[in-house]
């Protein structure tokens, strides 16, 4: 019998050049758009950090000194009220103008454009010499008693002032930053030569001033560093699964049973060949871990590793023999549900869209690459009228989009809980012929997040 | 021809050597994919469905066996599978016990050309013609018959009977209808 050779005809070869090619297509396809996907991301990731780096570390560093500096001042007036009630009585006394450095600055000349950085030169001069008015006043007070490095109330004191004044320096380094150029064509002429020995001797305290304040810079950015740490977090949506020709086409279900491999004629009602049920949707939920990162104060990015499971349920007939095939028939007797297991990577960002600290909103936007472990759906054929599975029809990689609202809730405890809707989108078609021809999947649930902060 | 180099080169998808595969192999697969079907449209179906599996499932096939083997060995699955899925099948793939006509068993000493032989296969019923395809062609067990049909060996080996006492009576009338025409009686 072995013997027996029958060469096939040529279309036969032509049909499965196209059918393996297709498939191979098909697999770089995807291979190339999972590591442009992957590549967009992390060339959009460094782009959005690195140029917030370079421009705005400046800013940020004076912004929370500042924001440091007001909280540090509030904190301590309390303390201090009693103080400064013992100092007022003796600033009103001994304030002498002979003692106050005066630094006046004016133009030489009448240069009506350098006037605004003369203002600026004044303010700081001022601001210089209410700093050591205060020193000379606290010198004054505790001479006798040789006490005002170690004295804690003196000290308090002193840092109390050194703050306000620090926060009218960093307004005034702003400005000046911006005319520094034009400050350069400024003379000094007036000066009180008292004042001359003074500021000398103030440089010694900018220069401690200088110390705390990056001392303190460089604490706030550790403990950005800190918050910038990657958490670990599980997540768990349930909801269901709609498969539909399109996006938010979720109510048409109907199969797209005309062309079925094998099918003779279309789906019309006068076809005397035999039709398949109506499809109806089912459950499906996301389930999997992820590792999330604070991008900046109002975003976040996420990425994970999920088990997708989406369903839908064929009434079919009876099972033919042992095997795993139903044909249809018109009493519709049994429930046969096609499952669709996933593995899916997702990667989504975060943005904070409410100012509400204790309960912060967030809308999420993602793009998912997902791949399928494993279905048992019936495919169709109108003749002879058969339900069979032939997982070879479903394309095996899915590209997916995201989107959703998610509200955190205990956002200051060890284990913040995130829930909100969740929408998910398969752009990919489930496959390009058969029972699921350019049929999309749409996920619709309620998504949960719990996040395990290190404290 | 060096296997082993057309199945390194398929597995880079190089479409010569996939060609060349399919020429080497194509006609005696069609051959067996002609056993188990009724018309040369279904083999023909079947010898693609298989080939596609084939070039998909290549890198599970270990060289310690022959290619060929492998190959005919998918071949016979997507016929079965090819003959379960298909309802025109489904009416003759039963497998109900039927009673077997009495012809004599005496083996006819005609010789049959593999094609003639072929024909006459296709003639028995779908579930006969599977069982004896794989028991006396491919040379399963009837239990290994049992398990991929999913029926008993007992039933197996009843319609391999069936099938073997119908090909004696087909084979003798052929061997007379033949003497008829050599010696020209009426």
């Amino acid at each position: 019998m072995d013997e027996l050779k029958i060469p096939p005809s040529e279309a036969a070869w032509r049909n499965i050049e196209k059918r393996i090619t297709q498939k191979s297509r098909q697999r770089r396809i995807a291979f190339v758009l999972f590591f442009l996907a992957l590549f967009l991301l992390t060339g959009g990731y460094w782009l959005f950090n690195s140029g917030k780096n370079t421009n705005t570390e400046q800013n940020k560093q004076i912004s929370h000194a500042l924001k440091n500096n007001r909280e540090i001042v509030i904190a301590k007036k309390k303390d201090s009220s009693s103080i400064q009630k013992t100092f007022s009585n003796k600033k009103d006394a001994g304030s002498n103008e002979n003692n106050i450095p005066k630094v006046i600055f004016s133009l030489n000349g009448k240069d009506s454009k350098n006037k605004k950085q003369v203002v600026l030169i004044n303010k700081r001069a001022s601001i210089i010499s209410n700093e050591m008015l205060l020193k000379a006043e606290i010198k004054e007070r505790f001479s006798s008693d040789n006490k005002i490095n170690k004295n804690p109330d003196v000290e308090d004191l002193l840092n109390l002032k050194q703050d306000n004044l620090l926060d009218k320096k960093v307004d005034l380094a702003k400005q000046d930053a911006k005319s520094n150029a034009q400050i350069e064509n400024v003379t000094l002429e007036k000066v009180n030569p008292d004042s001359v020995k003074d500021i000398a001797g103030l440089k010694k305290i900018n220069e401690e001033k200088d110390t705390l304040f990056s001392e303190k810079s460089s604490n706030i950015s550790l403990n950005k560093k800190q918050k910038r740490k990657w958490i670990l977090g599980i997540t768990f949506s349930g909801g269901k699964s709609f498969l539909a020709n399109g996006f938010l086409d979720i109510n048409n279900n109907n199969l797209n049973y005309s062309s079925a491999p094998g099918s003779v004629t279309g789906g019309s009602s006068s076809s005397p060949l035999p039709l398949p049920a109506k499809t109806i949707n089912s459950a499906g939920f996301i389930g999997g871990a992820f590792l999330e990162k604070s991008i900046s104060e109002k975003s976040k990015i996420s990425i994970g590793i999920n088990y997708k499971y989406f369903s839908t349920i064929n009434k079919t007939g009876s099972k033919i023999d042992s095997v795993v095939i139903a044909y249809n028939s018109t009493t519709y007797t049994n429930s046969y549900r096609n499952n669709f297991n996933y593995l899916e990577l997702p990667v989504s960002f975060k943005f904070q869209v409410t100012n509400n600290k204790s309960l912060p909103v967030y809308w999420l936007a993602g793009i998912n690459i997902s791949q399928l472990i494993s279905s048992n759906a019936l495919q169709f054929k109108s003749n002879p009228g058969v339900y069979y599975n032939d997982n070879s029809l479903i394309n095996k990689i899915q590209l997916g989009f995201s989107t959703g609202f998610s509200a955190t809730l205990f956002s200051k405890q060890k284990n913040p809980v995130n829930i909100g809707p969740y929408f998910y989108y398969n752009a990919s078609r489930l496959a390009n012929e058969g029972m699921y021809n350019k049929k999309h999947f749409t996920f619709i649930g309620i998504s949960t997040e719990i996040l395990f902060n290190k404290k | 021809m060096d296997y082993h180099q057309l199945v390194t080169d398929c597995l880079k998808l190089k479409p010569e050597a996939q060609r060349m595969l399919y020429a080497h192999f194509a006609p005696s697969m069609l051959g067996v994919c002609f056993r188990y079907t009724k018309s040369m449209e279904d083999a023909e179906d079947v010898l693609q469905d298989g080939f596609v599996k084939v070039y998909k499932y290549l890198k599970q096939y270990k060289a310690e066996g022959e290619l060929g083997a492998w190959i005919r060995k998918i071949m016979v699955n997507t016929a079965l599978n090819y003959l379960k899925s298909n309802r025109r099948y489904q009416y003759d793939l039963s497998f109900d016990e039927m009673p077997l006509h009495v012809v004599s068993t005496d083996n006819p000493e005609i010789k049959l050309h593999a094609k003639e032989l072929g024909e006459l296969i296709r003639q028995l019923p779908t579930g006969s013609q599977t069982i004896f395809n794989l028991h006396a062609v491919e040379g399963y067990s009837h239990v290994e018959i049992g398990s991929m049909l999913g029926i008993s060996d007992g039933t197996s080996r009843s319609q391999y009977a069936r099938a073997r006492a119908l090909l004696i009576e087909w084979i003798e009338k052929f061997s007379l209808k033949a003497q008829e025409g050599k010696y020209g009686t009426k």
